[in-house]
């Protein structure tokens, strides 16, 4: 466990001190600002009240969920396993007295810290605002149901995390698992569209599965279901990635 | 007394698809040796080093270090082992200090002093502020070294440690790898294309051609034999028909 711990908090430091935790940041709050911006735009020329102070936040989640964060998360991920391998940094932490299974698990779970971060300041930042512009509208029970929201969407973006993972230890180049995490978002996404009766099976529809924890009577069934599909994954690509990683020769 | 085994290579063989590789090594290294691995481009020295440093998986045979097989108890067997292999890698867009900051986390009891001390003996202690991309070829080297002994590791295996040092850094890793070997009884394994620095440095070697492992003797008694190291290593290469 001593050995999980350093190589988590290894790769926590490593992923915070490079330029791009500032850019992700950044961009998550150029979302807020652009949303804020829209709801403004709505209000002012058609009229209409657009958004109150709980679903300020949770537009925001809608948007940010299906695309910066996936995005951010696909590029975390795809920089902490193929790019490491590509600059060859990799072999420090092999050569160490930790496991590999360690070094790859402790590589996701720091992957997961950075997607709670980011939720978290997204999180924190678009109740701010959305009470600042709405603030006839603000409510407790509305912000505790955003919260809930937000921290419900760490479970899906963790699945599509590992089976980008599984991405990075097949193909060698970060541009091509870039563009692969790319295709199979959009197919999934395209699919779960389609293929209405046979959604769940695509991993982007858990990405909506917020909404069931905040309904007005909690879905059971469909929790349950969404669970064991995450988990499958989760299972499947976790393995598949492992064994890709474990095998590989420096 | 008898020295303990520090070392254990056994049967070790891994080819690759175009048939080179190494092929049924045995070797076995003891405390306070600093052993020399010679052996021409290609003859598998860094092939063996990436297998004993997890690296890479042997096709059969074993690693042994400490008691502890790297197949089954990798942790164990690298708890006290440093390391350099093919070339000295370090994060870039971290400081010297900052390096071996986040290496500490992987070991007991490096704490800051031992940091600045290892940045002294290998001549970075007025660099530890700056970034590792501004380094050149042999301040990584020497930084990579300073990271391999962070931990007072009790065997350091170094793949062409000199790579990139001018003649003063080769002096000085040199009198530092026989410090280390005399005061704290760290054992040194080192594969070098420098025969000349092998000789001064090392008092085993082994020499490896075509993935065999030819001889091993020390260099004392290598050295009654032949005039120096290279006549030697000239002789053992002529006997297996290599020129």
């Amino acid at each position: 466990m001593e050995s999980f711990k350093a190589s988590f908090a290894i790769e926590v430091e490593k992923m915070y001190r490079k330029k791009k935790a500032v850019i992700i940041l950044i961009m998550s709050i150029l979302i807020i600002i652009f949303v804020q911006l829209i709801t403004t735009i709505i209000r002012s020329n058609l009229g209409i009240i657009g958004t109150t102070a709980s679903g300020f936040p949770i537009t925001v989640l809608a948007v940010f969920s299906k695309t910066i964060l996936p995005l951010f998360t696909a590029l975390v991920v795809i920089d902490t396993f193929t790019g490491e391998f590509a600059n060859n940094t990799m072999k420090i932490a092999i050569t160490k007295p930790v496991s590999r299974l360690k070094i790859y698990t402790s590589k996701l779970a720091a992957t997961g810290f950075f997607i709670l971060a980011n939720l978290i300041v997204v999180m924190v930042l678009s109740i701010i605002v959305g009470a600042v512009f709405n603030i006839e509208t603000f409510t407790l029970v509305g912000t505790l149901q955003a919260m809930a929201a937000y921290l419900f969407t760490f479970v899906p973006i963790m699945v599509i995390a590992v089976v980008i993972a599984f991405l990075a230890n097949v193909f060698k180049s970060s541009v091509t698992v870039f563009f692969m995490s790319i295709i199979v978002f959009g197919i999934s996404q395209v699919f779960g569209v389609i293929l209405t009766s046979y959604s769940n099976i695509f991993i982007t529809t858990s990405l909506d599965w917020y909404k069931l924890w905040i309904a007005s009577s909690l879905p059971f069934g469909e929790i349950i279901r969404q669970i064991l599909y995450m988990t499958a994954y989760v299972l499947i690509f976790f393995t598949a990635g492992f064994y890709k990683f474990d095998k590989r020769d420096l | 007394m008898e020295k303990e085994k520090v070392l254990e290579i056994k049967n070790l063989t891994k080819l690759y698809k175009n048939k080179r590789g190494i092929t049924d090594i045995n070797l076995d290294i003891y405390e306070g040796d600093i052993f020399g691995f010679l052996g021409p481009n290609g003859a598998g020295k860094t092939t063996a080093m990436k297998i004993m440093t997890g690296m890479m998986t042997a096709d059969s045979g074993d690693v042994i270090i400490f008691g502890h097989s790297v197949k089954d108890s990798f942790e164990k067997a690298m708890q006290n082992v440093g390391c350099i292999i093919e070339t000295s890698e370090v994060y870039s867009y971290l400081t010297a200090f900052e390096n071996l900051k986040l290496i500490s986390h992987y070991y007991k009891g490096v704490d800051l002093a031992r940091m600045e001390e290892v940045l002294e003996i290998t001549g970075l202690l007025k660099y530890k502020n700056e970034k590792a991309s501004n380094f050149s070829l042999g301040m990584k080297q020497r930084l990579g070294i300073a990271c391999a002994i962070l931990s007072r590791p009790r065997l350091v295996i170094l793949d062409e440690p000199l790579n990139g040092l001018d003649v003063e850094g080769m002096v000085e890793m040199r009198n530092l790898i026989k410090k280390l070997s005399a005061t704290e009884k760290t054992t040194f394994f080192i594969s070098s294309h420098l025969i000349h620095d092998v000789e001064l440095t090392c008092d085993r070697i082994g020499i490896i051609l075509d993935g065999k492992l030819q001889n091993v003797d020390t260099t004392e008694n290598i050295l009654k034999d032949y005039a120096s190291l290279e006549n030697y290593f000239m002789s053992e290469v002529d006997k297996n028909g290599k020129l």
